[in-house]
């Protein structure tokens, strides 16, 4: 089949990942271009078109363009209702908003700021106080969601099969994994989100989109450098 | 139509403006039920329906418990079929999508965040001050590019995406956005005016407020710098591959910041005490005050004046005190600053007196004889007196207990607002 159109974005971003797994859900083949952080962002072709200059960004076969990562990954996924990504409802699709939104904002946000900021060491001004600061966050926020999946029979969070919301919540969780969640939290406190990561991310049809977790083994700590 | 169901929030968040325009211009209506925000959000019954505790938080008729400000908004402007708030297109939708996601996380988030930091619900910084504020001015010269041409964000009517970018913007003009930035603004200015301005929204937006100059952090005299100064090095590699640099879409910064090395605490070394601060604190909190059975009198029953002291505190600047709610959370920041001494102190402090006429006044427990090793954490501590109170001083233990009940008085001035370092601001 032929893709739907370009995106520019890196395999390893979340919001890429979030956008390639609804594709491929979905049955489209989108077309990633080689992007080099530095050079592509900063090339006339690309600011021309996207103005913000920031990944990703969608362009379809017809010169539609979109960005915002979860914009776009929304849109795959009305593309093609029957793969369920969306829910089969009203209710359920506010359902898939409601999550993807909480991923966003309290699971990957707080995550990568410690990721970004102790691991990238990306965030200037960042200490203790913030890593602490985003840590209580989203640990308030993993808890709730954890009692969640645990009472799901399905095991996922809108319906008993694969939404976007699935998806995006597994990119956040990754990035969790990478920070916050060591083998103690992943085992023993948050058993059924990482249970959920392992269902969502062995699906055949999006494993190669995530790629190896990448998890820490303990629970990266802010070093004064 | 009848109530589609109802809507758990406050009026002064940005989510519930966008939540009542969009269901105004929807024609949809909803209940809004009393509500005490940190109070109903604990009880069972909210809980049970929206376990999470946050708010907004929408109770359909339907049986969806719907949480997400974003959501909510997305939801309600489905409902009528041809609303046309999320335009004719699944095209047009995607768009509404795309502005909706770029207000939240390229304008409101740094609204936000600076917000949060000035007030001292997150310990303030700098370096992210300076971050988020260039952040927000990118994002707003791309907002202003997309309105050179456009009166609508998508098509030719109202969607749920101008309604959120006005009321993003709103916002931000009455905090961030000042004037200076605003005259480079004009179409930004001309779409908000637009919008808040629409018939069918009318009664949601009120006037806006127009700052002159962006909120500024006023940190305390003698606030030591906690940073030295940026030093130009390359971004450090991380140990594996470098493309992972573009995994995030953040430009890369430059500049690394070093921090001192933390001390090993002198105060743990101190002789076991049999006053535990943490059964204080809940004593504190679950009893009154004062009277019987009160938490004064239980406090008198297990202090141990070896191991623990009592401390009056007094700002020293009091003239430079404004509002009572600004001086409220500058002792809030004050606290934030002395979060690592936690488990070492207890704090009631209070704004005393009237706006323009106030001081900030109260009273410290604290492990140990020498109040400088518990508060010297905090970089503006000296802007503070400290003085040691003797509580069999009928004087000192006066001021004490007042600083406690919330009832002190001093030179006539009365206790208008306090915080507690032991209570936490989250969201």
């Amino acid at each position: 089949m032929a893709p739907i159109g370009k995106l520019y974005g890196h395999p390893r971003q979340p919001q890429t990942k979030a956008i390639l797994s609804a594709a491929a859900i979905s049955g489209l083949e989108i077309d990633l271009l080689p992007f080099e952080f530095g050079v592509t962002n900063k090339s006339p072709e690309f600011t021309q078109k996207f103005p913000l200059a920031k990944i990703p960004a969608f362009e379809d076969n017809e010169g539609f363009k979109l960005i915002e990562g979860t914009a776009i990954a929304r849109y795959v996924s009305e593309l093609v209702p029957d793969a369920g990504l969306l829910g089969h409802n009203a209710k359920e699709t506010a359902q898939v908003d409601q999550w993807v939104h909480f991923a966003e904002t309290e699971i990957h946000l707080p995550a990568s700021n410690i990721y970004i900021g102790i691991v990238m060491k990306f965030l200037p001004g960042f200490n203790e106080e913030q890593h602490k600061y985003y840590k209580e966050r989203a640990e308030r926020s993993l808890k709730f969601l954890e009692d969640y999946l645990a009472s799901r029979p399905s095991g996922l969070l809108v319906n008993d099969s694969l939404t976007l919301a699935d998806i995006v919540l597994a990119t956040a969780v990754q990035r969790a994994g990478r920070t916050i969640c060591g083998i103690k939290e992943r085992e023993q406190v948050y058993p059924h989100i990482y249970a959920h990561f392992a269902k969502v991310t062995n699906d055949e049809r999006i494993k190669q989109v995530f790629g190896e977790p990448g998890f820490v083994d303990e629970s990266v700590a802010f070093k004064a450098e | 139509m009848a109530p589609i169901g109802k809507l758990y929030s406050v009026p002064s968040m940005n989510q519930t403006t966008i939540i009542k325009a969009t269901a105004a211009a929807a024609g949809v209506e909803f209940e809004e039920p009393e509500y005490k925000h940190y109070e109903d959000n604990k009880k069972p019954d909210f809980l049970a329906k929206f376990p999470h505790g946050k708010i907004p938080a929408l109770e359909c008729a339907n049986g969806l418990n719907l949480t997400e400000g974003a959501a909510i908004a997305r939801y309600i402007a489905s409902i009528p079929p041809n609303s046309g708030l999320l335009g004719g297109t699944l095209e047009d939708a995607a768009l509404v999508d795309q502005y909706v996601h770029f207000a939240e996380s390229e304008i409101h988030l740094c609204t936000e965040f600076i917000y949060l930091m000035l007030n001292g619900y997150m310990p303030y910084n700098k370096a992210i001050h300076t971050t988020m504020t260039e952040r927000q001015i990118r994002g707003f010269n791309s907002l202003e590019t997309i309105l050179l041409t456009r009166t609508y964000l998508v098509g030719e009517r109202l969607t749920l995406a101008d309604i959120t970018v006005a009321s993003v913007i709103f916002l931000a003009v009455s905090y961030t956005l000042d004037a200076p930035l605003r005259a480079k603004y004009p179409n930004i200015l001309r779409h908000l005016d637009l919008i808040i301005n629409q018939p069918k929204l009318k009664g949601v937006f009120g006037q806006p407020t127009f700052v002159e100059k962006a909120a500024q952090y006023t940190p305390p005299a003698k606030e030591k710098k906690e940073k030295e100064p940026k030093q130009p090095a390359p971004a450090q590699a991380p140990k594996k591959e470098k493309p992972k640099k573009a995994e995030e879409d953040e430009e890369e910064e430059e500049s690394l910041v070093p921090e001192e090395p933390k001390a090993k605490n002198p105060l743990d070394l101190l002789p076991k005490s049999t006053f535990n601060l943490e059964d204080w604190k809940r004593a504190y909190s679950n009893k009154d005050t004062r009277g019987p059975g009160g938490s004064l009198e239980w406090f008198y029953e297990n202090f141990d004046r070896e191991g623990f002291s009592v401390y009056r505190v007094d700002f020293k600047y009091n003239e430079e005190l404004t509002l009572v709610f600004m001086s409220s959370n500058q002792i809030g920041g004050f606290f934030n600053r002395l979060e690592a001494s936690r488990k070492y102190l207890f704090g009631s402090i209070g704004v005393l007196g009237e706006a323009n006429n106030s001081i900030i006044a109260g009273a410290l427990i604290l492990r140990g004889q020498d109040v400088k090793p518990v508060v010297e954490v905090a970089p503006d501590y000296e802007s503070y007196i400290y003085r040691k109170l003797d509580l069999e001083n009928a004087e000192d233990k006066a001021f004490f207990e007042g600083a406690l009940a919330w009832d002190l008085e001093i030179d006539g001035k009365k206790w208008q607002d306090g915080k507690n370092v032991s209570w936490r601001f989250f969201f």
